[in-house]
């Protein structure tokens, strides 16, 4: 869905609420659960605790949206409180992500997929990905799962972790830095799961190159 | 990685990583990397990186999710109303008020429930937790209590003697009755600092309890009936509301029935007459009520007559409750646990003190939360009683209503239609019946009075803060009804 449609989608939601729509709650939830867990499933792993810390941020969500202002885009404050949730409970957990690169985290969707050869190998290195992306610093993790897998610009970063957009640049650079650092170690063991190379063609478009 | 490059700095190392580079400035800095080859390497690997971790699959989202969020959510939009709503009036209610809420013409009309007798012995553990050890049927209890009673007859010889009993939950500071402000501004002693004490929220006043403090009891209770008394705009109701003729007060008008069975009576109902003696016989009550010795000797008079057998005395509300008449509550005599209560004359201004001296005589540490069985089985109809309920049992509460309702009498009931949906039928018959979930979401000044309740509760949870509930019995007493199950 281009962006502006989904803009106007939610800022439809947001209407439709403070007008006493008592569905609008419905539909929100309906619409954003599955990007509110899937920012806490690639933050805390994919398990018991990313559905329940998934559940405190939408009732935090639904308890605060009488404050949301609109000086961002509903989706930008909805992954910010989901953020939050996020951050909190691995502060209050202390967790450290040290998942081992030798043992793949668990990837459900990628085991549903044919096992042709060439999935089979990009299974591989998705979950070589994902077990990297735990291991890093939760600092490091937020950016790259903002950036990466949610796909938000560096403003919007910017709006969600409440820091300036210089920083979210510096923060994003040093998060690729250290994800590749530990990328780096587990394809030095296992050169199998080095990933396709990939360059440009002039034209600033990538290509694979085996 | 070293930007050794004066030309090529990080910011632009990640914009060729994001593919932001335009096409031209793109390959200036692969040719400018090109004698760093570990580098541009580098950054070709993160940028595959980059492209891996936007190929991850979405998380799938576990099954049963969305259920496991609406229950959690069904618990305070019970209490509390849609969030939005709630939200909404947490932010106007910034300034602590008075639980005004509970007025006579709102909640207690919303909220009066009639409630089949069978309700109570299913309540009495979720609503008192450990239950006190009764006489199975409940007469052992007040025929104990013939004049001659050792108990008894101690309180009656020296009622300033008796002790009070220590409820488990006792009053420690009051907010001023002036002024809206937050915490109270005259504080009794406090608990023990390691033992926070729980929040006792009632009708028009908000009280913060701490056990054991039986001088911060009377202190409190004191400012309780102070505050009763000297409540002008309330005196003015209850006068506006009583008919000067008696007679024409015999029939039991509502609107009588509605201002002297006003919320704020409802505080201190429960209370022992051993409790209301030493409350009315301390000096700073009389200084307090600023009403000179004929009153006060018209409140020390009404306790005294409190009988031995006493057990709940006249019905509050009842058509005799009016001024200048000795009460006779319809129907009976002491056989049925009522006594007539001689009022003086102008009583009717005493109306919420009158209330008070019509508590049954309890024992034991429920004194503010008290045992709601034992008082059914010698309530009348039309009698008022309260309901100390925790918060987080709220939702019990109205659950096993609804699921109750269906043994609910005569009017303001909760009934179950023909296809056995829950209805409530609100008293005054002017509106037609509802489903209870409307009436829960309509139950603003609950709502309302929760969101203040938790102003207040500096951060204690909802097992620590109690509410107090007038509930009208509709049904007669009868045992055989207590033993349904």
């Amino acid at each position: 869905m281009p962006p502006e449609e989904s803009a106007a989608e939610e800022a439809m939601i947001v209407r439709r609420y403070r007008q006493g729509d008592a569905s609008a709650l419905a539909d929100l939830i309906r619409r954003f659960h599955p990007r509110v867990y899937a920012v806490c499933a690639r933050m805390l792993g994919d398990g018991p605790e990313a559905a329940d810390v998934t559940q405190d941020a939408l009732i935090r969500v639904i308890e605060g949206i009488d404050s949301f202002d609109g000086r961002s885009a509903l989706s930008t404050w909805i992954i910010r409180v989901t953020m939050n949730c996020c951050i909190s409970h691995l502060r209050r957990e202390k967790l450290r992500r040290h998942a081992p690169l030798d043992v793949p985290l668990p990837s459900e969707a990628l085991r549903r997929e044919p096992a042709a050869a060439e999935r089979v190998e990009l299974a591989e290195q998705a979950d070589l990905a994902m077990s990297a992306l735990a291991a890093l610093e939760s600092d490091a993790r937020a950016m790259l799962v903002l950036r990466d897998l949610q796909g938000l610009e560096y403003e919007q970063i910017s709006q969600v972790l409440g820091i300036p957009i210089g920083t979210v640049k510096s923060r994003l650079f040093r998060a690729r830095s250290a994800l590749r650092a530990l990328l780096r170690r587990e394809e030095d063991e296992r050169p199998s799961t080095r990933a396709p190379e990939l360059r440009t063609d002039g034209a600033g478009d990538l290509k694979r190159h085996d | 990685m070293t930007d050794r490059s004066s030309r090529i700095d990080r910011m632009e190392m990640l914009a060729w990583i994001e593919g932001e580079l335009p096409a031209a400035r793109a390959l200036e800095l692969e040719r400018a990397l090109s004698s760093q080859p570990e580098v541009l390497e580098e950054l070709r690997r993160m940028r595959a990186d980059r492209v891996r971790l936007q190929s991850l699959p979405e998380p799938v989202v576990p099954e049963g999710l969305l259920a496991e969020l609406e229950t959690r959510l069904a618990r305070p939009m019970l209490i509390a109303g849609p969030p939005g709503a709630w939200r909404r009036a947490h932010r106007r209610g910034r300034q602590v008020r008075r639980l005004v809420a509970w007025s006579a013409g709102g909640v207690a009309a919303a909220i009066l429930l009639a409630f089949g007798i069978g309700l109570w012995p299913q309540w009495r553990s979720l609503l008192l937790g450990g239950a006190r050890d009764r006489q199975a049927d409940g007469r052992a209890t007040t025929e104990s209590r013939r004049p001659g009673d050792a108990d008894a007859s101690a309180a009656d010889a020296d009622p300033a003697a008796g002790d009070i009993t220590q409820p488990a939950l006792l009053v420690h500071g009051l907010p001023s009755p002036s002024a809206d402000r937050g915490d109270a501004g005259d504080r009794a002693v406090d608990g023990p600092a390691d033992v926070r004490p729980p929040l006792i929220v009632a009708a028009d006043l908000v009280l913060e309890c701490s056990a054991g403090d039986v001088d911060g009891v009377e202190r409190v209770l004191l400012r309780a009936l102070t505050l009763l008394d000297a409540d002008t705009a309330w005196r003015a109701r209850v006068d506006a509301a009583v008919p000067a003729d008696p007679a024409a007060a015999r029939g039991g008008s509502d609107s009588a029935t509605a201002a002297i069975d006003h919320p704020p009576a409802a505080l201190v109902r429960n209370l022992s007459r051993a409790e209301v003696m030493r409350v009315i016989s301390h000096p700073d009550f009389r200084r307090a009520t600023d009403a000179g010795a004929d009153r006060w000797a018209d409140h020390r008079r009404a306790a005294g007559a409190l009988g031995a057998s006493d057990a709940g005395g006249a019905v509050p509300g009842s058509p005799a409750r009016s001024a200048g008449q000795a009460l006779a509550p319809p129907g009976g005599g002491p056989e049925r646990g009522r006594m007539p209560i001689p009022l003086p004359a102008g009583a009717s201004v005493h109306g919420e003190l009158a209330d008070l001296l019509w508590a049954r005589p309890l024992h034991g540490p429920e004194t503010l939360h008290p045992d709601i069985e034992t008082q059914m089985r010698s309530a009348d109809h039309g009698a008022m009683h309260t309901l100390t309920i925790r918060v987080d049992e709220l939702p019990e509460f109205l659950a096993i209503a609804a699921e109750r309702s269906g043994e609910s009498t005569v009017t303001g009931s909760l009934e179950r239609d023909g296809s056995g949906v829950l209805r409530l039928r609100p008293l005054g018959a002017d509106r037609g019946p509802a489903d209870l979930s409307v009436w829960i979401s309509e139950i603003a000044e609950v709502r309302e009075a929760l969101i203040r309740v938790r102003e207040r509760a500096q951060g204690r949870s909802d097992r620590e803060i109690f509410i107090q509930i007038p509930v009208r019995v509709a049904a007669p007493a009868a045992t055989d009804r207590l033993r349904r199950p």
